[in-house]
């Protein structure tokens, strides 16, 4: 098991202090990636999956406080000092963000950035890391790599940009990729383009990858597992049919019907939760979820229920998680 | 027919819209272009050509989606539609009467007829105003006075699911879903037949984004409203449409009844499009080939000779590069913008396999049931 | 909306559910202007800031009022140190410090009220109109702000100082005149950001004609970047005023101004340092202060610091 394991969570909370009050974003999550697979976490925004990453990147700001145990390939990542961590990041961990922009800089050609990128880990020459930079962008589909590499980052389309930026992410050979709702910012077609580059570097590289996304087309085709967060919390996790198609929470079924389908014949209403998430600021008593819960009974509102198990890896965060009506997914598409 | 926004708003013809009748509003080879300005004497030195010639008509009841990418020009011709941008050419004509050429005052009754909702429910509620403000602005502008005002503001606060109380507040105290509902009061205030919907679910949460399309959806049964509905999120598209027209770099690549566009696409772009979104289905995910274009999207400023579309299209030949298509009808009720359009149930595949061309095609592994599942890998077709 | 209940096809009753209870609190609806005071209310080095320049105003104009002596009267002890009739001595001709340092406060702070109001006025309207109209007339006005840029206007002031600057109109219009350019640039940055906003577009398309849109939705937009810009501007005003007047191009006596005063006793110095110390004090006091006060409002009205829900 030990071998398996990459990366093991246990009881991580994040809160921010603000002018507001405290936010709790992350809850008492636990959960673990193993070597190579794809665990995709969907949530909506407050849902706290970002924050949960940012957190084992040890990206925060000042304000935020993080308790819980986080190992990574046995190291405990939330008691390094910052020149360790440095030291995982990029190596060992590294980051897709969602803003290809922000995650360049604009007055570095981003064969620079990407060199600079490999000789922050490793000692070679500059040279040496420029010719790597190419055969990253080529790694990444980018047409004539070794005239793109002296570009700057406002010359690439969008789609350009998240290859260059998955480029680097990858120039340490990292050993988990954590992408935070990669191709969320992209026209749909190059959605696509990107997700085939991302799919093929992860399968190249044999990393892991930590999927953030509220799409849940995206983590259909290519998540192993699926872990489903709302309000900071961990709601559901588990294979990912298990998970579509289980039925076995809730909000994992009121989110997987609320979404209209692309292969949907009807017009149906669609089944939409009421009501809106959670202030984190000041979350409801019990369940988080119970006040716009179709199944909510009166234990929903003064105990939170714990994860319970429904199967082979797989739990969910319900009083009734066993008990649930029969859950036909698609119900509503039409023939 | 009267409409009135108090309790007594009675539930009106529940039934779909025919397509047959005048159309309440008809484009004709509208052109919006944009002047690319530089230097110190601003002299012209490009154009961005957003909207180039589009056809287009919306029946009455009718919800006619507007689907493209970033570029595509959907916004602009939404905006050039009420005038909010002002066309360069064409014709707009709204119950048959002439919007580009109306006079001001005349324009100002039409506005009362079509209205807008916005993407960013941040942007386009004024931060300094409160709700009741908000909605009430319009109602002042067309000469209703304050007394008049404060009754049908609180009726359509009801209208879109909100109490009268929160009138009261400053648009920052609401969330993303309820400024969303703000702005719809707003577009409706007026008592509309025509409401242009840009992008109005895409900066939403998805359990948000379904409260605010059925909330379309009823006001259209229950006030006989028409959309535009304009998205980039071709599911949604497909949900909440009668018809869907698809957009590519200011021109229409095609349009048709929704079930026919999205089961039977005839433009190779359309079939690519629907090819690269994700169907949240594992099973049918990983069964699914998706074409994935290669390259990006041209500048509008700079678009491709011909078929705009050549310089992506898998199945592009000599003549799409010389020559632009026109619509032409390959279906009943379905036009399309292709000189080698696909017929009823060819796929784009196997019309690039007939070329011996290549493609990527972007397909997972199905899901191993005894755990281990390796995720997908995309395969290089030929 | 109730009409609209329990269709055939909803499974679940939807909508209907009050907001405010799903979220699980009910917010205090706060006005514009009361957030910004909260959010103001927490700076406490800008509460202290106008706490202090409060104070100093009232005694600038209490303190004159209240005291035996005229500013510009002449009393038989000349060039004397502090003492119980005169806190801040006398200077060389016998006039009681303390009324004339004050009165000084009261000259400059007018001063620098003035060019505030004339800045904010004329920049504003440049700014709004070369912001909101667009084309030609925002070419030939950016021009011109352009023009007042690359001048070398601290020079040009020197020089028309001399003929102009020896009343406190004076002294106020032409620095005004020096720095309205920043507020213009302020004002129509915020014009152009707001004019192709949204909420712009949906008046519009409700039939807004120009002058309701700025009126209603851009000017008070406007409002707290010019506050900001507005109160820095005291500041500086005070400081260039002090100089011009400190150089002898500004406020002639017998008119006391802070600067002026720090002239007139520059040359004791060193027998009587406490001369030149208070005036300057003054006018670094003031200047600190303002600062402080528009640190605190340019927190307290960026609307980029308004709460958001997580």
């Amino acid at each position: 098991m030990g071998e398996q394991r990459l990366l093991e969570v246990e009881n991580l909370s994040t809160s921010f202090t603000t002018e507001d009050g405290i936010v709790r974003a992350v809850s008492d999550v636990s959960f673990h990636v193993d070597r190579g697979e794809v665990l995709a976490v969907v949530g909506e925004s407050g849902s706290g999956k970002s924050v949960m990453a940012m957190s084992l990147m040890r990206l925060l700001p000042k304000n935020a406080f993080v308790t819980g145990w986080a190992s990574f390939e046995g190291r405990d990542l939330l008691s390094l000092s910052e020149a360790e961590m440095r030291k995982i990041r990029g190596r060992g961990m590294a980051m897709i963000f969602q803003d290809p922009m922000t995650a360049l800089n604009p007055v570095f050609t981003v064969g620079n950035q990407i060199a600079e990128a490999v000789r922050v880990h490793q000692s070679v020459s500059k040279p040496l890391a420029m010719k790597r930079a190419v055969e990253l962008l080529d790694l990444v589909g980018i047409p004539e790599p070794g005239q793109r590499v002296d570009s700057y980052p406002h010359e690439f389309s969008g789609g350009m940009r998240q290859r260059a930026v998955i480029a680097m992410a990858i120039s340490n050979d990292p050993q988990l990729l954590i992408a935070d709702e990669p191709t969320t910012a992209l026209d749909v077609t190059i959605q696509a383009q990107v997700l085939e580059v991302i799919i093929t570097v992860q399968r190249a590289t044999g990393a892991a990858m930590l999927l953030i996304t509220h799409d849940l087309g995206l983590v259909a085709g290519v998540a192993d597992r699926v872990q489903v967060m709302y309000g900071g919390r961990v709601f559901e996790s588990g294979d990912t049919r298990d998970v579509y198609y289980g039925g076995n929470n809730p909000y994992t079924r009121a989110l997987m019907r609320s979404v209209p389908r692309l292969d949907e014949r009807t017009s149906d209403r669609l089944s939409s939760v009421p009501g809106t998430p959670p202030s984190l600021i000041r979350l409801p008593r019990g369940c988080v979820f119970w006040p716009r819960c179709e199944f909510s009974e009166q234990v929903c509102r003064t105990t939170e229920p714990e994860l319970i198990q429904c199967g082979t890896d797989h739990v969910s965060r319900c009083h009734f998680a066993t008990t649930l009506p029969e859950f036909e997914y698609g119900a509503r598409l039409g023939a | 027919m009267e409409r009135g926004w108090g309790p007594e708003m009675s539930v009106l013809s529940q039934s779909r819209p025919s397509q047959n009748g005048t159309p309440i509003l008809e484009v004709e080879n509208l052109v919006t272009h944009f002047p690319i300005r530089a230097g110190v004497l601003r002299r012209r030195v490009g154009t961005v050509f957003a909207v180039d010639g589009v056809d287009l008509h919306v029946y009455p009841h009718e919800t006619l989606g507007i689907v493209g990418e970033s570029g595509c020009g959907k916004t602009t011709l939404g905006r050039s539609i009420i005038r909010l941008i002002e066309p360069t050419a064409g014709v707009v004509r709204f119950n048959g009467e002439d919007v580009i050429g109306a006079e001001p005052k005349r324009m100002r009754e039409l506005r009362q007829e079509m209205q807008i909702v916005f993407q960013d429910p941040f942007a386009s509620l004024n931060p300094r105003m409160p709700v009741r403000d908000i909605i009430g602005e319009p109602l002042l502008i067309q000469g209703r006075t304050r007394k008049e005002v404060r009754p049908q503001v609180a009726g359509l606060l009801e209208v879109v699911g909100l109490s009268p109380e929160h009138g009261n507040r400053y648009p920052h105290e609401f969330s993303g879903g309820q400024r969303q509902r703000i702005g719809i009061a707003r577009a409706l205030a007026l008592k509309p037949s025509l409401i242009i919907l840009d992008e109005p679910v895409s900066a939403l949460d998805v359990s948000i984004q379904a409260q605010i399309l059925n909330l379309l959806e009823d006001l259209q049964d229950e006030l006989g409203l028409s959309y535009l509905f304009i998205a980039h999120d071709l599911s949604v598209v497909r949900h909440i449409s009668d018809r869907v027209l698809v957009m590519y770099l200011g021109r229409v690549a095609e349009v048709a009844d929704r079930n026919e566009l999205y089961d039977r696409p005839a433009h190779p772009y359309t079939h690519a499009l629907l090819s690269a979104v994700p169907i949240a289905d594992p099973d049918l995910e990983r069964k699914r080939q998706r074409i994935v274009l290669s390259g990006d999207l041209p500048s509008p400023a700079h678009p491709p000779s011909g078929c705009r579309f050549h310089t992506r299209c898998p199945i592009a030949q000599e003549r799409c590069t010389e020559t632009e298509p026109q619509l032409r009808e390959v279906r009943s009720g379905h036009w399309v913008a292709c000189h080698f359009a696909l017929g009823a149930g060819e796929t784009l595949l196997a019309r690039v396999e007939e070329l011996h061309r290549e493609v990527t095609v972007l397909a997972f592994d199905p899901i191993d049931t005894d755990n281990d599942g390796e995720a997908g890998h995309p395969v290089h077709s030929g | 909306m109730t009409e609209l209940k329990g269709r055939p096809d909803t499974p679940l009753e939807v909508e209907e559910a009050p907001m405010d209870e799903a979220e699980g609190l009910v917010i205090v609806s706060r006005s514009f202007g009361r957030q910004t005071w909260d959010r103001f209310r927490r700076h406490k080095l800008a509460i202290l800031a106008g706490v202090v320049l409060l104070i100093m105003t009232i005694s600038f104009w209490a303190a004159p009022a209240l005291s035996p002596y005229g500013f510009e009267e002449i009393t038989p002890d000349f060039n004397q140190g502090p003492s119980l009739e005169h806190p801040f001595g006398t200077d060389d001709i016998g006039r009681d410090l303390l009324v004339r340092t004050f009165k000084a406060g009261q000259f400059s702070l007018l001063i620098a009220l003035l060019v505030a109001v004339l800045t904010t006025v004329l920049g504003a309207v440049v700014g709004a109109v070369s912001g909101y109209f667009g084309g030609a007339i925002d070419s030939f006005l950016s021009q011109v702000i352009n023009l007042f840029l690359v001048v070398p206007s601290f020079i040009v002031l020197l020089v028309v100082a001399v003929k102009w600057g020896s009343n406190p109109t004076g002294i106020a219009v032409l620095l005004a005149l020096l720095l309205w350019t920043s507020i213009a640039r302020v004002v129509r940055g915020v014009v152009l950001q707001y004019k192709e906003q949204e909420f712009v577009l949906a008046a519009r398309a409700a039939g807004a004609g120009s002058l309701r849109i700025l009126w209603r939705h851009i000017i008070p937009n406007t409002f707290g970047p010019i506050i900001v810009n507005a109160t820095l501007l005291v500041g500086v005003a005070i400081i260039l005023e002090s100089t011009l007047s400190f150089l002898a191009l500004g406020v002639r006596p017998p008119t006391p101004t802070l600067g002026n005063l720090v002239d007139a006793a520059k040359g004791d110095i060193d027998s009587d340092p406490i001369r030149v110390l208070i005036p300057g004090g003054f006018v670094v006091l003031i200047a600190l202060c303002i600062n402080f006060l528009g640190d605190g409002l340019r927190d307290a009205l960026d609307p980029t610091t308004r709460r958001v829900r997580e």
